[in-house]
């Protein structure tokens, strides 16, 4: 299992996409910093990376956000899509430690 | 558009016709902090001092905002000071905003403006500095 870490906002960068693009089922997908932007549920409708996150979840793959990030940015945990679950520096470390190895989308 | 004067007074602050354009999301990097403390300083020395909110830059006036896990200054709550530092001048970009689906129930400052009056302050402004 891979961990992958996505630490900008799929608004400015490409990052999140084209992590999305090579994600394997048995991932883990964590956003941070300002990648939390991308964890959004009613971003609008054209914004391709909701339908691919909600693919890869059915499919397995798991997705994370860190909670001390959306709550500096006043995103609330019921704006996010229900793909993805919350956790903190625990469960950072917690994922990288059970991953093969990490990747970091920047 | 006059031509500025070769006197002193264009050098005063108090002269000065500053927008600050603020185009990137808080917290990641360094910009958005920056650039309101430029803000700050630029209302404290007496100059005509606007901000724009565009693109990305709109997330910085998303509320509530509780940035003491991440050990960083609240940056909504820094720009509710503008006011107090003669920074009345406060514009967001409504395209900007529709593209991430907030509305200004969502923000806590600012008054929201659309494209060509967007142009139409950049046009207008003689500094700009993009944060």
């Amino acid at each position: 299992m891979l961990l992958h870490t996505v630490n900008k906002s799929a608004f400015d960068s490409s990052a999140l996409r084209d992590c999305l693009a090579v994600v394997s089922p048995n991932d883990a997908v964590l956003l941070i910093e300002n990648g939390v932007y991308g964890a959004l549920n009613n971003l609008s409708s054209t914004f391709a990376p909701i339908e691919n996150i909600k693919r890869l979840s059915s499919n397995g793959t798991r997705f994370y956000v860190l909670q001390a990030d959306c709550d500096a940015r006043g995103l609330n945990s019921t704006t996010l899509l229900s793909a993805f679950t919350t956790t903190d520096d625990a469960g950072f470390v917690a994922l990288a430690a059970e991953a093969a190895a990490i990747q970091s989308w920047y | 558009m006059d031509k500025p004067s070769l006197n002193e007074s264009t050098d005063k602050p108090e002269d000065k016709n500053i927008l600050l354009v603020f185009r990137h999301a808080p917290y990641g990097n360094a910009l958005a902090r920056e650039g309101l403390e430029t803000a700050l300083a630029c209302g404290a020395m007496g100059a005509k001092t606007s901000v724009l909110y565009i693109n990305e830059g709109v997330w910085q006036l998303v509320e509530p905002q509780n940035s003491s896990a991440i050990d960083c200054k609240n940056q909504a709550a820094m720009a509710s000071a503008l006011p107090l530092y003669d920074v009345d001048a406060i514009w967001v970009d409504e395209d900007s905003l529709k593209q991430r689906n907030l509305t200004s129930a969502d923000i806590n400052a600012g008054t929201i403006i659309n494209h060509t009056r967007v142009q139409a302050l950049l046009t207008s402004s003689k500094s700009i500095l993009s944060f």
